[in-house]
């Protein structure tokens, strides 16, 4: 069987540019499939399967979450506190996405759990009639266990799960509330620690 | 760059990842928004729209090397339609197949959802024809999306309520609507509404792919999806009065086999993987115990009937 990989080596790379999957076909499927699985069960924890150099503005799941979704045809933009040069370059090498200074227009937002709500107030959460025009919010954090919780149910949840990234803004927290009155729009957040992932879709109920 | 480029390569289960990306991204957002029809971009797939290109191009986009694969047709593991998909799979994602529904962690559906009870972490993906539940009520794609955005469902009932005032009974028997999760009224693709009930509060993740009209959606697990009905009229399954002659079951969606030209005939499960494992025994009981619930229901229903 002879597949096409695409893969590219190191030395295709040169020395600027850290590497991005190893195998791109087969990563890119299996980080899709792990956040696939976040998004179908909000609150669960789920280890990233792949490591991936990255940045140090982005931890390792950040970057794959982007890695395996962001192409020549989406738009990242980059909060204050993630912008930097390596990080964009990084991106526009491995994905050939383009980056933005405007945050109403833009699939992926990349946030630090560090800073408060103003950055992505801007952010689309689509319209009435094409909910699916919003952004999704990646969130770098470092763990998923912080003190404060908040409690969710909704799709995907069989009774209750946890939400406990940290560190979060505590202004994040009446965001995310917020988001949920604008069901069937909003903004899906993916949280990503450096070995981890966790997702709060639009759809969830947020008890805090 | 090490790409290969001789004739008969081709991408990892068929697709180009530029176009997995765009529907896995399309998927995310019909996880996220249930019920919800996603647009996408659709690709040309080297089988007729009628093969079911949409969940084909779902099933290339989430299906990975450690997967094991099903695919039934009208149930059966059998039919050319079932077996071309399965090999199609084999041939360009190089994985497992199975006819065991327990043992698949992805299976790929036409007009059935299996008999057995599915479990976390298997993904059910369905071919859909006709996404648009409202399609028949409006065929004016603009039309039917400011319906859903104002959840302008008056016109659904009315069509279900004709159906009482014509038959006595609401006579939609396939593709019946539901609401997902309270929000969207979805077209659960041409199940029989047999199946309806094992839509709600499923443990499967499940995905709708509709290849011509370029549609995606889902249900996550655990969510509640209500067939539509009245108070007066409220929601039913279908029932017979055979057993099937080959399993026995009495809880099973059948389909009747004519055996001979004299009009014998008999009815046997739709789903062959189930009655074939009623048949050698070996069933587990979780799933006697699932259906013995299922059957009470039923008879409460047939009972309502009468
Ligand atoms: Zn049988």
């Amino acid at each position: 069987m002879d597949f096409q990989t695409n893969s590219l080596s190191t030395q295709d790379i040169g020395q600027t540019t850290l590497p991005g999957f190893d195998n791109p076909v087969f990563d890119a499927t299996v980080i899709f499939r792990t956040i696939l699985d976040a998004m179908s069960h909000p609150g669960t924890v789920i280890e990233t399967p792949i490591k991936c150099e990255s940045p140090s503005k982005l931890n390792s799941s950040a970057a794959s979450v982007l890695l395996a979704l962001a192409d020549m045809d989406t738009t990242i933009w980059l909060s204050p506190e993630t912008e930097c040069s390596n990080v964009a370059d990084y991106l526009r090498f491995h994905t050939g996405c383009s980056l933005t200074k405007n945050s109403n227009h833009c699939d992926f937002a990349v946030l630090n759990g560090t800073e408060g709500p103003d950055q992505i107030a801007n952010l689309p959460i689509g319209t009435a009639e094409n909910p699916d025009r919003s952004a999704t919010l990646i969130i770098a954090v470092d763990h998923f266990n912080a003190e404060q919780k908040a409690v969710l149910s909704g799709p995907g949840i069989k009774t209750t799960s946890e939400l406990s990234p940290s560190p979060l803004n505590s202004k994040l927290w009446g965001w995310m509330k917020d988001n949920r009155n604008y069901f069937p729009c909003g903004i899906d957040v993916i949280f990503a620690s450096p070995t981890h992932i966790c997702a709060l879709p639009r759809s969830s109920e947020m008890d805090i | 760059m090490s790409q290969s480029t001789t004739a008969s390569s081709y991408n990892y289960a068929y697709l180009d990842e530029q176009t997995k990306r765009m529907i896995r991204r399309a998927l995310l957002k019909a996880v996220a928004i249930p019920g919800y029809q996603v647009p996408f971009a659709g690709r040309e797939m080297p089988m007729p729209y009628g093969w079911g290109t949409g969940g084909v191009q779902v099933t290339a986009t989430v299906i990975g090397p450690s997967d094991t694969l099903k695919v039934i047709d009208q149930g059966s593991d059998d039919t050319t339609n079932a077996v071309s998909i399965r090999q199609f799979f084999e041939k360009t994602a190089d994985i497992d197949t199975t006819e065991k529904t327990k043992d698949a962690t992805v299976i790929q559906t036409r007009h059935r959802i299996p008999e057995e009870t599915l479990t976390e972490g298997q993904i059910l993906v369905y071919q859909v024809p006709i996404p648009e539940p409202l399609r028949f009520l409006e065929p004016r794609e603009t039309e039917t999306r400011k319906m859903h955005a104002l959840e302008e469902y008056g016109l659904m009932h009315v069509k279900l309520y004709e159906d009482i005032s014509r038959h006595g009974h609401i006579a939609t028997t396939y593709a019946y609507p539901v609401k997902v999760n309270g929000r969207y009224v979805m077209d659960p693709s041409p199940t029989p509404k047999f199946d309806n009930p094992k839509m709600d509060n499923c443990a499967a993740l499940q995905l709708f792919g509709a290849g011509r009209e370029k549609r995606i959606y889902a249900i996550p697990p655990y969510t509640k999806v209500q067939s539509l009905d009245f108070e007066d009229h409220p929601f039913e399954i279908q029932s017979w009065d055979q057993d099937c002659a080959l399993c026995g079951s009495t809880d099973s969606f059948l389909d009747e086999v004519i055996l001979d030209d004299k009009g014998n005939r008999m009815f046997v499960c739709s789903d062959s993987d189930y009655c074939q494992s009623r048949q050698d025994g070996s069933m587990p009981s979780s799933v006697e115990h699932t259906l013995s619930q299922a059957s009470q229901m039923q008879s409460v229903n047939s009972e309502a009937s009468k």
